[in-house]
């Protein structure tokens, strides 16, 4: 069995508008990390190799990410994790880039390197060209938050997706006694923490959800073993198709408009204290 | 010149119309409004635009491959200039993936409509290559404004809920509005027989404690440990009426039980008081919070967006805060 899980590497640190106001600059503490939802689909996806290990079954995990060079680094992260090979596709893109646009790069490459005829080609029903069986991706990315990677791979893909995956249940379907590497029953989440149940036929594409486990830290032995491992890696011109433009484009970025005045305190920690603590009392919320 | 059509996609769940439906009209007028300013500057014609919001009946939407393939028919036989869909679990099931089948632009997450100053007004009769998109972007600490590239293809928007509200002198606009109720047959995908959907489970528990609470002390990420909740217990024992809440990752991660988890997946709240510390102010957040009476939110980042609903912004680490605050209670 094949798993993919695609990841992005974000910056975590305090970010602020640039000088240009077309973009944004990262602060002085900056630091990357794999975007939170997407560190969950990875972890997901450990946690189904170590249950199909179990049953005698081998998982093979992909990691792939499109991003600069610094990527490399979660790529290792997430073999540190577990996961077994790093697909790693180079570019300098820095700045806004639309989710059809990384969805067709990712489709591409998955065509290229499962050599995969067809399988961009919509209407064909070629869904047995996945390479494999399971392709996971966070619900969205933490800093563009566009939630479209996932969904819009799918239909590049020709297979079934669900969104917001909060569960994958496993019992279910071995009392069944059916192939549990041809169907995987999951939990949706909607709003109000309402649930619904689906089931869906491999290869399919789930988008997870935070809450959906804890991630791991990568432990020392899988950090050794991910050194030893090269990872493969591709410039973004191999992952370009004919009509691959961005149908989207950043004019500017703006802070948000204020809904509230925002009184900032000032002083020393206690002085802000005492004053919100007066603030407060003035308007009879503390005794 | 064409009318435009801007085709709202009515979100229903349970057979129940979902409140955001109205939001999507309200964002349907402003984006009307800026098509008549530029009907006007051009001929002097007002209303070439009309707004049409479909019902989907006969099918459910949470089967969201059947209702994607249902979808695409109808869309194609209306040809708007715009859909617009609820940036809600529903439409995030559902936008991405039609757009791709309808081979149009695609925004996520639009909490504005902007009209450009600098548009060469007449220019051009289409009018829609001058809208800009506003979406939160990082944490909800900026907007990006965004435009297309290919404004004579169709644009598809999910729309925030909380940003366009149905106000009085929307009522002009009811006579370019039309409802009409659509029963999709023979819906043909071959992606439809490989999904199963099954039944809704309300397992978690949907009351919550906190509407009762007259004073809300809630943490977020930036409260750096498990540990550290007692510090928040401390802080909410300073009030009377209070109660400890967090945002969802505190949740995720069982710092804190579901009960205790404010935003759109979790608890709607409008205490008193709303103190929150080390939250950034995400917009799941800040659905469930923003209609609370008095907002404090700590956090060491000045820029954190959590301040923009903020009646009082204190720029500190949280815990030296915490500890400050309860110090200097008598
Ligand atoms: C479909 C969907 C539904 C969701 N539903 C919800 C929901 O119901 N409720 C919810 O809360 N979230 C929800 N989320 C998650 C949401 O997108 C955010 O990820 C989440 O709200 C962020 O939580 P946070 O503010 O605690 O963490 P972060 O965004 O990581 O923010 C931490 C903040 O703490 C500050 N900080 C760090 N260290 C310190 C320090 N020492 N002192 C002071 N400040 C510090 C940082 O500056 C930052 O602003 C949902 C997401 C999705 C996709």
């Amino acid at each position: 069995m094949k798993i993919l899980v695609c990841i992005k590497q974000i910056p975590t640190s305090d970010i602020n508008i640039n000088d240009s106001g077309k973009w944004i600059t990262e602060g002085n503490n900056s630091s990357l990390a794999i975007s939170r939802f997407d560190e969950n689909a990875l972890e997901e996806a450990i946690l189904l190799k170590e249950r199909f290990a179990l049953l005698g079954i081998s998982v093979d995990i992909d990691i792939i990410s499109i991003g600069s060079q610094t990527a490399a680094e979660s790529i290792k992260r997430a073999m540190g994790m577990g996961a077994d090979n790093g697909i790693h596709v180079i570019t300098e893109d820095k700045g806004y880039v639309s989710g059809a646009v990384t969805a067709l790069r990712l489709a591409t490459m998955i065509k290229k390197i499962s050599k995969a005829e067809n399988i961009i080609k919509m209407g064909d029903a070629p869904y047995s060209c996945c390479p494999y069986d399971l392709i996971l991706t966070g619900i969205m990315s933490e800093d563009l938050m566009q939630a479209q990677v996932g969904p819009m791979l799918a239909e590049y893909l020709n297979i079934p997706c669900v969104t917001s995956v909060v569960n994958i249940k496993f019992d279910d379907n071995l009392n069944d006694n059916v192939d549990i590497t041809d169907k995987i029953e999951v939990q949706r989440e909607l709003e109000g923490g309402i649930r619904q149940n689906i089931k869906v036929k491999l290869p399919a594409l789930l988008t997870i959800q935070a809450g959906i486990n804890q991630p791991r830290y990568p432990s020392l032995s899988n950090i050794l073993r991910a050194n030893k491992k090269k990872i493969l890696t591709y410039n973004i011109v191999d992952a370009q198709s004919s009509n691959s433009f961005d149908p989207l484009k950043v004019v500017r970025v703006e802070y948000p408009e204020k809904k509230r005045e925002a009184k900032l305190l000032n002083g020393t920690t206690k002085d802000k204290a005492i004053e919100l603590k007066n603030i407060l009392k003035q308007r009879g919320l503390l005794i | 010149m064409n009318t435009k059509t801007i085709l709202v996609i009515a979100e229903y769940l349970d057979g129940k119309l979902n409140p955001i439906t109205d939001e999507l009209i309200a964002c349907a007028i402003e984006i009307t409004k800026i098509f008549d300013l530029k009907a006007k500057d051009i001929s002097g014609v007002k209303a070439i635009s009309e707004i049409k919001v479909i019902h989907v009946k006969g099918i459910n939407p949470l089967e969201s491959e059947k209702y994607k393939s249902s979808l695409v028919p109808i869309i194609r036989e209306i040809n708007p200039s715009f859909i617009l869909m609820g940036h809600t679990s529903q439409g995030i099931d559902v936008a991405s993936g039609l757009s791709v089948r309808l081979g149009c632009n695609c925004i996520t997450g639009v909490n504005k409509i902007i009209y450009p100053e600098y548009v060469d007004v007449g220019k051009s009769e289409d009018s829609k290559s001058n809208i800009l998109f506003s979406r939160l972007v990082f944490k909800g600490k900026c907007n990006a404004i965004v435009g297309v590239e290919k404004p004579e293809n169709i644009t598809l928007l999910t729309i925030q809920s909380g940003s366009f509200y149905i106000k009085d002198c929307c009522k002009e606009y009811n006579n370019i509005i039309s409802n009409e109720e659509y029963y999709p047959s023979n819906v043909d995908d071959s992606t439809i027989s490989l999904i199963e959907y099954g039944d809704i489970a309300y397992s978690r528990t949907t009351k919550s404690k906190l509407n009762e609470a007259k004073v809300i002390v809630a943490a977020g990420r930036g409260i750096g440990d498990k540990e550290n909740i007692e510090y928040l217990k401390k802080m909410a024992a300073c009030f009377t009426g209070s109660a400890v809440a967090g945002s969802r990752p505190l949740i995720d991660m069982g710092w804190l039980p579901y009960e205790q988890q404010v935003g759109i997946t979790g608890a709607i709240v409008s205490p008193e008081l709303y103190l929150a510390v080390g939250i950034s102010g995400s917009s799941q957040h800040i659905a469930g919070m923003k209609d609370s009476k008095f907002i404090v939110s700590v956090n060491k980042d000045p820029n954190a967006a959590i301040f923009n609903f903020s009646d009082i912004s204190i720029v500190e680490d949280c815990l030296s805060f915490i500890q400050a605050f309860i110090d200097n209670i008598p």
